[in-house]
């Protein structure tokens, strides 16, 4: 991928310029979203309903995006095609909704935001449906491909510097297939990327996401009494604001340019005191108790998560977001803490009884 | 006559209130706002509004009387104002601000209004904006058409632009510039100022530190401190921290690399990490120097630290000349260090080769695990530290460090000359140790 970036820089800059307009330039632009009825997918919808130079919204998935973020269900301009990315003929109805639509740009967001203990599933779903959605866009030859990726991809590993680059390879934990499969798209997305140059490719690898609304792993972790954690250690942690995460996307297809950028909030927290501005208790639990237990709820499907995520109670997985701000034109407008403050304001009304879920 | 007066005042203060108004009203969304980014909102719409002639043109909050304060009519000054400069992205900026406001404000008669109404809207627009997400609604509306405001510009001009006082106090900056900086690589100056006390007893009492030519260390500017290592339990990184923040006359702050076995070995790795360790690394390091920071690195490593009582003030390998390639890359200079005294602080006598915990290695001294944890209380001995003066590597380029034979070459140097200070300072002691340990 990087290749491709050199190359660009090699024709100079108004070869890069040109090419930006050949999308841009034509101003009415028809998106696809894959996994459209998600927290991103449903936002994005409205956020594109509002863009005047958007003429069509493609939203794919297997239920219609409705409810948070689209209050009114979909707008106008959207269609809704009921894909499963899971079915051995998706490739060929893909092709045929992008062939019907003249869809030029994919957001690619069919990914699951929490562990599964369906794994044949979520292989099927994330590997193979990144698979097949390449290979539709490669089919019918769109212009711009975004994909959702996770810095947690980096893996929490002992040997990690305190900012991974977007050069550092994806590790993920060894055996915990929910992250395996995310690399997998990754890794099947460059070469897509390498294989069709006539198509830019945008890869956000979004930090941990926080917020009012949003229901993920870290809320759920976060809104319990008491949290536990690894006894003697005390990463830092760095999170993003869900409103970040949705500007991300919607200003990668603003702005299409090519290569994979870190999406994080500005500065890190230590996990003792994220816990302590929710107003939480700690429950620091020595790291093979802690595993074993949480191997056991989770087989229990108790747990929110198997047990090799305690790892990341424990080891850094922090990446720089230097590249996204310089090269993509994005700063996230949350920083770590104002993200978690913003969370722990719905947490608070909700414990009040003056917000719903 | 005096319930007059007191009516002058309630409207003067009415008047004067947009602010207060604002800060005080709920949040209309279910999405929780935090006040000052409610204030410091308002500010950064009505700087992408007309953020250029906002300095001259904007009026006194309290003469709102005047047509030239209210807001479109700034707006239409702005329009004239962009014509006569011949922006006409400016110009059609400012239009399209009064087309929107004709088309949603109707009754937006003076700026407290307006930015009340602007800020509903902007929250109820389908989320809160807080001011830097409007850096991103600028780059939205420059996608859109709008081109003319750069982001960062926004961000600048309109800091204080509606007040500075408010911003400062309240602001959403002014909560970032007092809120307790944790920095980036974890280290949290509220966390030392609570161990300053104990620290420095350590340093001063305990070890009675001397330090000989501590002004070598440039004033400024990035630098390579390299110093031995030594001791079962490494406390050199921290006595040498102690000796910069108390003895440097200018600089406050030294950043040490830490193996991994101390970063990830529970309680330690984050106590240290606190204080300003920061795990060893060829990327952090880098990110250390590129910020012009200091920074002390031991390069023999774990060999360093496992190192017989026996063999004490030997020096081992120092690693592979990582720091070397360092300086050389970053353009720093290096500043040879000798510490002596840590080496007797825990005098390791054996090495008990079992892994556990994350330690390579479970220490065998006179005392430990004889008295058990109590054991691994540091020894009262007098530490000396010496800094020698920088070894300039000016001459060098930053290609020499692919260079293995130049980077041989220098890291064998600084070695030596480390090797040569040790050795001055334990001749200088007028005590030797006792060498019952076999040494």
């Amino acid at each position: 991928m990087s290749s491709k970036r050199d190359a660009i820089e090699t024709f100079g800059p108004e070869a890069e310029s040109h090419r930006r307009e050949k999308i841009v330039g034509r101003r009415a632009r028809v998106v696809a979203l894959t996994g459209a009825d998600s927290l991103i997918g449903r936002n994005l919808i409205a956020l594109l309903e509002e863009d005047h130079f958007v003429e069509r919204v493609v939203a794919l998935d297997i239920s219609l995006p409705e409810g948070a973020g689209l209050p009114k269900g979909l707008g106008s301009k959207s269609r809704f095609y009921k894909v499963d990315l899971t079915r051995p003929g998706v490739g060929a109805r893909l092709v045929e909704i992008f062939q019907t639509e003249s869809v030029e740009t994919v957001v690619h967001l069919a990914f699951l935001s929490n562990p599964v203990h369906a794994l044949a599933w979520s292989h099927e779903l994330e590997s193979a449906g990144t698979m097949h959605v390449l290979n539709a866009c490669g089919d019918h030859g769109i212009a711009h491909f975004i994909l959702a990726s996770q810095t947690m991809l980096y893996g929490p590993l002992p040997q990690n510097p305190n900012f991974l680059t977007e050069e550092h390879p994806l590790r993920g934990i060894r055996g915990s297939s929910c992250l395996t499969d995310k690399i997998q798209a990754e890794h099947e997305t460059s070469r897509f990327s390498e294989a069709y140059p006539q198509t830019l490719v945008t890869v956000l690898r979004l930090a941990p996401i926080i917020g009012p609304t949003v229901s993920n792993l870290v809320t759920k972790w976060l809104s319990r009494r008491l949290v536990p954690t690894v006894l003697g250690f005390d990463p830092l942690i760095q999170l993003l604001h869900e409103m970040d995460a949705i500007a991300a996307f919607k200003h990668a297809l603003d702005h299409p340019t090519e290569g994979v950028f870190n999406v994080v909030g500005e500065g890190v927290l230590p996990l003792s005191k994220v816990i302590k501005l929710a107003g939480r208790f700690m429950l620091p639990v020595p790291e093979s108790v802690l595993h074993t237990a949480t191997r056991l709820l989770w087989s229990l499907r108790v747990a929110d998560a198997p047990a090799e995520f305690v790892r990341y109670l424990r080891y850094l997985c922090v990446a720089d977001g230097q590249r996204c701000m310089e090269e993509l034109g994005l700063v996230p407008a949350f920083s770590t803490r104002e993200a978690v403050l913003d969370f722990v304001g719905a947490l608070r009304m909700r414990e009040a009884r003056l917000l719903g879920r | 006559m005096s319930d007059e007066r007191i009516d002058n005042k309630v409207c003067v203060q009415r008047n004067k209130r947009p602010a207060a108004r604002r800060s005080t009203s709920p949040a209309p969304s279910a999405c929780a706002v935090d006040e000052p980014s409610c204030l410091s909102s308002d500010a950064q719409l009505s700087g992408i509004f007309g953020p250029e002639p906002s300095q001259e043109a904007r009026p006194k909050s309290d003469d709102v009387s005047e047509p030239q304060g209210t807001f479109e009519a700034r707006l239409h000054a702005l329009v004239k104002e962009a014509e006569g400069v011949g922006d006409p992205a400016l110009r059609a900026l400012a239009i399209e601000s009064l087309n929107r406001i004709a088309r949603t404000l109707p009754d937006a008669v003076d700026e407290g209004q307006l930015s009340q109404a602007t800020h509903e809207r902007a929250i109820g627009a389908g989320g809160i904006l807080p001011p830097r997400a409007l850096v991103t609604q600028a780059a939205h509306e420059r996608a859109l058409g709008r081109e003319s405001v750069e982001e960062r510009e926004v961000n600048d001009a309109t800091i204080g632009s509606f007040s500075k006082f408010f911003e400062h106090r309240w602001g959403r900056d002014g909560v970032r510039e007092r809120s307790e900086p944790i920095d980036e690589f974890g280290y949290s100056p509220d966390f030392e100022a609570r161990l300053l006390g104990v620290l420095k007893q350590m340093y001063r009492r305990w070890f009675r530190v001397s330090v000989q030519g501590i002004g070598e260390i440039p004033s400024q500017g990035r630098a390579i401190l390299v110093a031995n290592h030594g001791g079962a339990v490494p406390w050199d990184g921290l006595m040498l921290k102690m000796a910069v923040k108390l003895d440097h006359p200018s600089r406050h702050e030294l950043r040490w690399l830490a193996e991994d076995f101390i970063f990830h070995t529970p309680f330690v790795g984050t106590f240290v990490n606190r204080l300003g360790a920061v795990r060893a690394c060829q990327e952090n390091a880098e990110r250390l120097l590129h910020q012009d920071r200091l920074v002390a690195v031991f390069p023999e490593g774990i060999q360093g630290v496992g190192r017989l009582y026996s063999e004490r003030y030997r020096l081992r390998r120092f690693g592979r000349g990582g720091y070397i390639k360092l300086a050389l890359r970053s353009g720093s200079p290096i500043v040879p260090v000798a510490i002596v005294g840590a080496e007797e602080v825990n005098p390791l006598v054996f090495k008990l080769e079992v892994r556990g915990l994350g330690l390579p290695f479970w220490p065998i001294t006179p005392t430990f695990p004889l008295f058990g944890p109590i054991g691994l209380m540091p020894a009262p001995v007098k530490w000396r530290i010496l800094v020698g003066s920088p070894i300039d590597l000016s001459r060098y380029r930053s290609e020499h460090a692919e260079d293995a034979h130049v980077v041989h070459q220098l890291n064998d140097l600084v070695r030596a000359q480390i090797q040569t200070m040790v050795d001055k300072l334990v001749d200088e002691r007028a005590y030797r140790f006792p060498s019952m340990f076999g040494g």
